[in-house]
């Protein structure tokens, strides 16, 4: 049910495995070797093992949304920051015990990302979404696992790292660790920060890129002002900040919900 | 399964205390979940009686947002 395969399955090859569990919620599960699989939790929902399993989780939250653009003073939005990251070691999950998930989803125009949780028996994680827009600085990159860029034209953070900073504002800040999956080096990359928004002259006019792992690019501004881009779900991505020239204003993207990640122990 | 879309978590006190990205097939999951599909609901935000206010007003829809922005 609601599963979708990326390899083959030795029977009697893993202590634990795919018709092990049931999840209430869509996921998907990725057989690494005949020993070692990951679980990958796409939307909220209920998840029961029927066996007893120690396991290592990675909790990424929702992306912030990128900010509006204020055509009166042909002011960009600045880009939403990634989702934060957290990560749990050596947790044994108990057969027949429901655990409840949460996927932070993405957050609208200025507003933060929602939080991930995975909460069960005496389990309790979780992690953050990336921070909300300040009410009346929609300029500015937000806070989260990679900064969103400021406007105008701030590339997006990636891998932790801030934001760029635009002529209007700093970039955001990011949580200064990495945010690939389980922090391991060549792992996928999640929660890039939204890129900052166009501004309303030719030279200005191309929106802040999006930073690797999901980060939304920023809208055009100039002569063909655009809603900033959103990000992908499931990547932890900051929305992109909108673009703007005098008179015209439009809203930021919407940040990319995040996702929860469980693997067989290991190392 | 369904397309996943916004829900709020509403405490007791009727703030919204999260934003998940939930299916309607196991809504039943989460009985203090309200849908918000695309209106701009955020955390700290307050349901009562059916609608969504920030501030004391009144959560705009996305495309109400866009048309105010528009007409700067």
């Amino acid at each position: 049910m609601r599963q979708l395969m990326m390899g083959c399955v030795a029977a009697g090859a893993s202590e634990f495995g795919f018709t092990d569990f049931t999840y209430t919620g869509t996921y998907t599960w990725v057989q690494d070797t005949l020993t070692n699989w990951r679980l990958k939790f796409l939307t909220s929902g209920i998840f029961t093992p029927r066996k007893s399993v120690s396991i290592d989780a990675f909790l990424l939250g929702g992306g912030a949304g990128g900010g509006n653009s204020n055509g009166g003073n042909a002011t960009p939005g600045g880009g939403g920051a990634g989702g934060r990251t957290g990560q749990l070691n050596s947790v044994a999950l108990n057969a027949g015990v429901s655990y409840v998930i949460t996927i932070g989803a993405g957050g609208p125009n200025h507003a933060g990302g929602g939080n991930t949780s995975f909460v069960g028996g005496s389990l309790n994680g979780a992690v953050a979404g990336g921070s909300a827009i300040v009410s009346g600085q929609e300029y500015r990159g937000t806070n989260g696992g990679s900064g969103g860029g400021s406007a105008t034209s701030g590339a997006g953070g990636a891998d932790g790292n801030d934001g760029a900073s635009g002529d209007k504002a700093a970039g955001g800040t990011g949580q200064h660790t990495t945010t690939r999956e389980f922090g391991e080096a060549g792992a996928t990359l999640y929660g890039g920060g939204g890129g900052g928004g166009g501004g309303q002259y030719s030279y200005i006019a191309n929106g802040g890129s999006g930073g690797a792992g999901g980060g939304a690019n920023g809208g055009y501004g100039y002569n063909s002002v655009q809603n900033g881009f959103s990000a992908a779900a499931n990547t932890g991505g900051g929305g992109g900040g909108a673009g703007t020239r005098q008179g015209v204003g439009a809203t930021g993207g919407w940040g990319g919900s995040g996702i929860l990640i469980i693997r067989n122990k290991r190392g | 399964m369904d397309e996943p879309t916004n829900y709020a978590l509403i405490d007791e006190s009727g703030t919204v205390n999260n934003i998940i990205w939930l299916c309607i097939a196991n809504k039943d999951d989460f009985p203090n979940a309200i849908c918000v599909a695309d209106r701009p609901v955020a955390i700290g935000d307050v349901y009562t009686d059916g609608v969504f206010t920030r501030d004391g007003a009144v959560v705009p829809t996305y495309e109400e947002q866009q048309a105010a922005l528009e007409a700067q």
